[in-house]
């Protein structure tokens, strides 16, 4: 175990380089450099030029790349060109939203999603499966901020129920913070319910055909305990290598939905920093991302020995 | 099928064809309901915006700040935008780019990857690093790829296919890979090549065939996504810039206004989530088809 | 041992949540102002960056040695007292006593004299005043004299400027940064400090009262007068979408928005708890600006073909959401001291597509492509780019529109290279435009000495140096009309109007200054 796991992380070194080269050529094929935007309507070039300099990008690319990347490696993301702060304290400031709206979008999605799935596999060919299976691909074609906007016009400002906008930390309280992450997490999670809905009734109809179903059946077990026991822990692996796969799309819809919703996630701080070519930022956002991507799906294999005593490493 | 069935049923085909066709149509459409839905609701969208010259009432961009913001009604039956603009003609033509988008997308992904899985699954040197830059694009989250794209160069349709097209290309190429990787220990292909037939033959004549079916099932999935990727991007305000009309650029411009106006972010809202059901629901039943794993299981 | 460790760990945690929510309690007493500014704060630095956002943090941390009042009169604010020569050509000025920055060490006059150096070598006044300048130099603890070299009849003028970049007081060791890069540390000595462990750039701004500072005796009177901070604490909270903050505003969540897009007004009128009125005595013009060194509108003709197809009424719709809205024919600011008329003819009043064609035709317009910079996070020119975009298609213009956002449209425009750019539209508060020599968009000096787009018009440039020589306010007048009347011949820039914003904020928040920056001292939040 200990050893794959090295190996596995050994693996992603090349990887989060190569992610790294990506993110800085990103950053150079621009057409708005952040100086000329710094300087602003009245400056002359020879201003502009000047500042460039101060911020240090006349430097040769390789040399930028070179240096920013010795930085990373000694836990230096950089600094905001802009306003100065510390990428790092930047996404500390921002990752408490981000987290608890990736968390509970995970959680409402699977909860939901796994008993529709099992009921839909359990009914398979009823109306009941046909139901269920309508309402994932409707809800899997969506667009997220339709769905966030439809919520907000029926909860927020004609019912008056919910907050229009933004976020509230967990340290003021669990009630506004929880009230606040109501639309955002049900508008993100539907496209999840959906993924996840889907999938587990396809494992779960395999597993329901296999031989030693038919046994517990035989033996008399009744179905819930049938379905606990025995099919859903065997239809576990695929349903976690699902949410695994869907962390990417997690992040995507995460942006859309704290635009949004105004919460000030690092969704947000990325899109300001690439609208402003703050490259710093950029970089230091899309890395920290690439590496909690690699890692959430790391852990994710290494779980499936949790669910499946087989597979060992 | 069809070909088995002429085959065998000759006097059918002479005596009844146009009943013989119908039969089968029906028969294929209660067999595979959601192709039938997909078909149909794609089929009427497209026709709308390829006929868009003919049965959009009004110019989408003509704008007439007298009529801004009018609810739904006869002379408009989706209502205005904040420019007097007719949300109705705007949602027609808007669906042609975003179907465009959409399609040369799913064509650029698939066969870009398509290429590369080809060359990774057969050399091993070039797999290692191919497959190495693959798994770092997949790291990268494709939305935030695709921002940056987009935002770093200057908005045009060429640069959103692009951006869009640059976060698909990994997974495409890990099916071909896979799918290659897996027929090259099949039996018929030792046997060609066994028999001396030339590499580059044995690909073409072999390999690329049977990959095909799942591609297609994975080219209308990326279709379905990249239309949802152009609105996001214009939405969050890096898509293609405005007066042309997208879906996505129409419900962008309409949430301005949304608390007052809620037909201007409905109504292409309502057409861009059909669109994508009508395709998934089309990819949906494909995959039945095609993937016979799948199908079994039904 | 490992069960007693986890029980003192969730005392631990019981006892450090109960001490928060204490201080959150406690928090809660203290009086807090919460604000939805038009923009983000992007750069604190506002004598390196002219965003209105920059200068509106000036305002809230820093302080001035004079203000205009609001007769556009100008009054003192950190000086106490002043004398000017018989002839003019030389100025000393004290400050007022007890005055401290931020970390509490006292305002010396080197710092005033550190911070105006700085500011000289960004502002377009501030370079032309140093250039009349002789010397610049503290002559005391709260003295400082300058000394001209040649007649500059603005100095106190450019003092208490408010259009950016306004001359605000640092401390020497940070007015010593280097004028072409940003500064680090915000220490300033306004009614406000930036609470820097809690702002959180692109989402939340936090300053508190700084209960230091010294007040005039005066009343508040626009950006003069005792600037006295009656709330404790003022969040700025940026929200990027205008329809979320005016949602916010309806539901009680925020106490301010700045700038409510004027569509969503009417979601708010209903509401008893909101005030919806213009703050601004004068408003804000907006304007269609030209790329004047590549071709087609390098051509006069071709500038006025596009000047005959803008009627403002067209412009103003969908700029004030409003069906019957003022226009304002004037460079300078209707309502202000230098508007006129001068000029102006027929122009801006109907679009006349018969005159435009051709006009269009008498330039030689032959299809070449028009690229049209689209700020598409800015609501107003937004809206008016997708008006002025229908008019150039009506006459046959071959267009193409580049989006981009507010922040990035200056540095796109700042591209002299063929095929970046010909035209966009912008607006300007009354601040900047109302003086002829502060209307950047005018100065006609070319490539070298020009606002983007770079017009190049030597009488307009003669006029303007007549302007910054002359003292006398008729002479003035006189020279700011005929600036105009060139300026129209020339089609230099197209006014699309002229407009008051609205701001729309919650009843309990009272004493708001009337001006076009948002300021929050003499403001107070009722229980």
């Amino acid at each position: 175990m200990l050893a794959y796991t090295l190996k596995r992380l050994a693996a992603a070194v090349p990887v989060m380089l190569i992610v790294a080269i990506i993110t800085f050529m990103l950053m150079h094929i621009g057409s708005v450099d952040p100086a000329s935007r710094i300087a602003g309507e009245l400056a002359t070039p020879e201003e502009v030029e000047k500042i460039r300099i101060a911020m240090g990008l006349d430097r040769p690319l390789l040399h930028q790349f070179v240096s920013w990347f010795g930085q990373v490696l000694s836990g230096d993301f950089g600094t905001s060109i802009l306003n100065r702060m510390p990428v790092l304290d930047l996404v500390g400031q921002r990752i408490e939203p981000t987290l608890s709206i990736a968390l509970f979008t995970i959680v409402f999605a699977v909860a939901l999603a796994v008993p529709m799935g099992v009921l839909a596999a359990w009914n398979a060919g009823t109306w009941v499966d046909h139901l269920i299976m309508a309402l994932a691909v409707i809800a899997f074609s969506m667009p997220v901020f339709l769905v966030g906007y439809l919520l907000i016009y029926q909860f927020s400002i004609e019912l008056r129920l919910l907050p229009v906008q933004g976020y509230k930390p967990l340290a003021g309280g669990v009630g506004p913070y929880l009230r606040h992450l109501v639309l955002p997490v049900v508008s993100l999670g539907l496209v999840f319910l959906a993924l996840i809905a889907r999938m587990t009734r396809a494992t779960m109809l395999e597993v329901l055909n296999q031989d030693y179903i038919r046994t517990a059946r035989a033996k008399g077990l009744g179905n819930t305990r049938i379905l606990v026991l025995h099919a859903l822990k065997n239809a576990a692996n695929p349903i976690v290598t699902t949410i695994g796969f869907g962390i990417a799309a997690l992040i995507g819809g995460v942006v859309v939905t704290e635009t949004v919703f105004a919460i000030p996630g690092i969704g947000r701080l990325t899109i300001d920093a690439v609208i402003r070519r703050d490259f710093p930022v950029i970089q230091g956002v899309i890395l920290l991302f690439s590496a909690a991507y690699v890692l959430i799906n790391l852990a994710i294999d290494l779980s499936y020995a949790l669910f499946d005593p087989r597979i060992r490493y | 099928m069809a070909v088995t069935d002429t085959v065998s049923l000759p006097a059918a085909r002479s005596t009844a064809p146009t009943k013989g066709r119908l039969a089968r149509f029906a028969r294929f459409v209660r067999r595979h309901p959601n192709i039938a839905i997909g078909a149909l609701i794609l089929t009427l969208i497209v026709a709308c915006s390829a006929l868009a010259p003919l049965i959009a009432p009004y110019d989408p961009d003509a704008i007439n700040p007298a009529e801004r913001l009018k609810p739904p009604s006869a002379a408009h039956l989706f209502g205005t935008d904040a420019f007097g603009r007719d949300v109705l003609s705007r949602v027609i033509w808007g669906g042609r780019i975003s179907l465009v988008v959409g399609l040369t997308v799913a064509l650029f992904s698939v066969g870009i990857g398509l290429a590369i899985g080809l060359v990774a699954g057969f050399s091993r040197i070039a797999d290692a690093v191919l497959m190495r830059v693959m798994d770092a694009m997949m790291a990268i989250p494709g939305i935030l790829l695709a921002i940056a794209l987009v935002a770093l160069t200057t908005a045009s349709i060429e640069t959103v296919v692009f951006a869009l097209v640059i976060p698909e290309i990994p997974r495409v190429v890990r099916l071909v890979r896979a799918m290659v990787l897996s027929l090259r220990e099949q039996p018929f292909v030792d046997a060609a090549r066994a028999v001396g037939t030339r590499f580059h033959m044995i690909l073409i004549r072999h390999i690329m065939p049977n990959t095909v079916a799942p591609l297609i099932v994975q080219a209308t999935f990326i279709c379905a996504f990249a239309i949802l990727g152009e609105a996001y991007l214009s939405f969050l305000g890096v898509g293609l810039p405005p007066p042309t009309s997208t879906w996505g650029s129409v419900i962008a411009e309409g949430r301005k206004v949304f608390g007052l106006a809620v037909w201007v972010v409905l109504f292409p809202g309502l057409f861009l989530g059909f669109t994508v059901l009508s395709i998934n629901l089309i990819g949906d039943g494909l995959r039945d088809i095609l993937d016979p794993k799948l199908s079994r299981r039904q | 041992m490992r069960n007693r460790s986890f029980t003192s760990f969730i005392v631990r945690s019981v006892v450090t949540a109960g001490i928060g929510l204490g201080a959150v309690s406690l928090a809660q007493a203290e009086s807090v102002l919460r604000f939805v500014p038009h923009g983000d704060l992007v750069v604190v630095d506002p004598i390196l960056n002219i965003d209105y956002m920059a200068r509106n943090h000036g305002y809230m941390i820093y302080d001035t040695l004079f203000a205009f009042d609001s007769k556009n009169e100008i009054k003192p604010q950190m000086i106490d007292t002043w004398t000017v020569s018989e002839d003019g050509m030389s100025y000393s000025f004290k400050l007022r006593p007890e005055l401290k920055w931020h970390d509490g060490q006292p305002v010396r006059a080197a710092d005033c004299v550190a911070s105006l150096e700085r500011w000289g070598k960004r502002d377009s006044m501030g370079i032309a005043m140093f250039a009349a300048m002789e010397s610049i130099k503290a002559t005391g603890e709260d003295t400082f004299e300058i000394k001209l070299a040649k007649p500059f009849g603005h100095v106190l003028a450019a003092l208490a400027k408010t259009g950016s970049n306004v001359p605000f007081m640092m401390p020497e060791r940070i007015a010593k940064t280097d004028p072409f890069a940003s500064i680090e540390d915000s220490t300033g000595s306004g009614p406000f400090y930036l609470a820097k462990d809690e702002w959180m750039p692109g989402s939340k701004i936090v300053y508190k009262k700084f209960a230091d500072y010294v007040p005039r005796q005066e009343p508040a009177d626009f950006m003069a007068g005792g600037k006295v901070a009656k709330v404790d604490r003022v969040e700025w909270t940026v929200m990027p979408d205008g329809a979320t903050a005016v949602s916010a505003l309806a539901n009680g969540e925020v106490d301010w928005v700045e700038v409510p897009p004027a569509d969503l007004l009417p979601m708010l009128e209903g509401n008893e708890d909101v005030v919806i009125r213009s703050t601004d005595p004068f408003g804000i013009q907006t304007m269609l600006r030209f790329n004047h060194m590549q071709p087609p509108f390098n051509n006069a003709a071709i500038r006025k073909a596009v000047m005959a197809t803008v009627a403002q009424q067209d412009f103003m719709q969908v700029t004030s959401g409003e069906e019957n809205t003022e226009t304002c024919v004037s460079f300078f600011v209707c309502g202000t001291r230098f508007a006129t008329e001068a000029g102006a003819g027929d122009w801006l009043k109907a679009k006349d597509v018969e005159k435009a064609k051709a006009l269009l035709a008498e330039g030689g317009y032959n299809g070449e492509k028009v690229i049209v910079l689209d700020p598409t996070d800015d609501t107003v020119p937004h809206n008016q780019t997708i008006v002025a975009v229908a008019n150039l298609r009506e006459i046959g213009i071959n267009v193409e529109v580049r989006a981009t956002d507010a922040g990035s449209l200056f540095a796109l425009a700042g591209n002299k290279e063929p095929e970046s750019w010909n035209l966009f539209l912008t607006w300007a508060d009354a601040t900047n435009y109302s003086v002829p020599t502060l209307n950047n968009a005018l100065r006609a000096g070319g490539e070298k000495n020009a606002s983007v787009g770079w017009p190049t018009n030597e009488k307009i440039q003669d006029l303007r140096n007549q302007f910054l020589a002359a003292f006398d306010p008729e002479e003035q007048k006189k020279i700011a009309a005929a600036i105009q009347e060139e300026a129209y011949s020339d089609a230099i820039y197209v006014l699309t109007g002229q407009y008051k914003q609205s701001t729309a904020y919650n009843r309990q928040v009272e004493g708001m200054i009337d001006s076009p920056i948002p300021v929050f001292w003499n403001i107070s939040v009722a229980e």
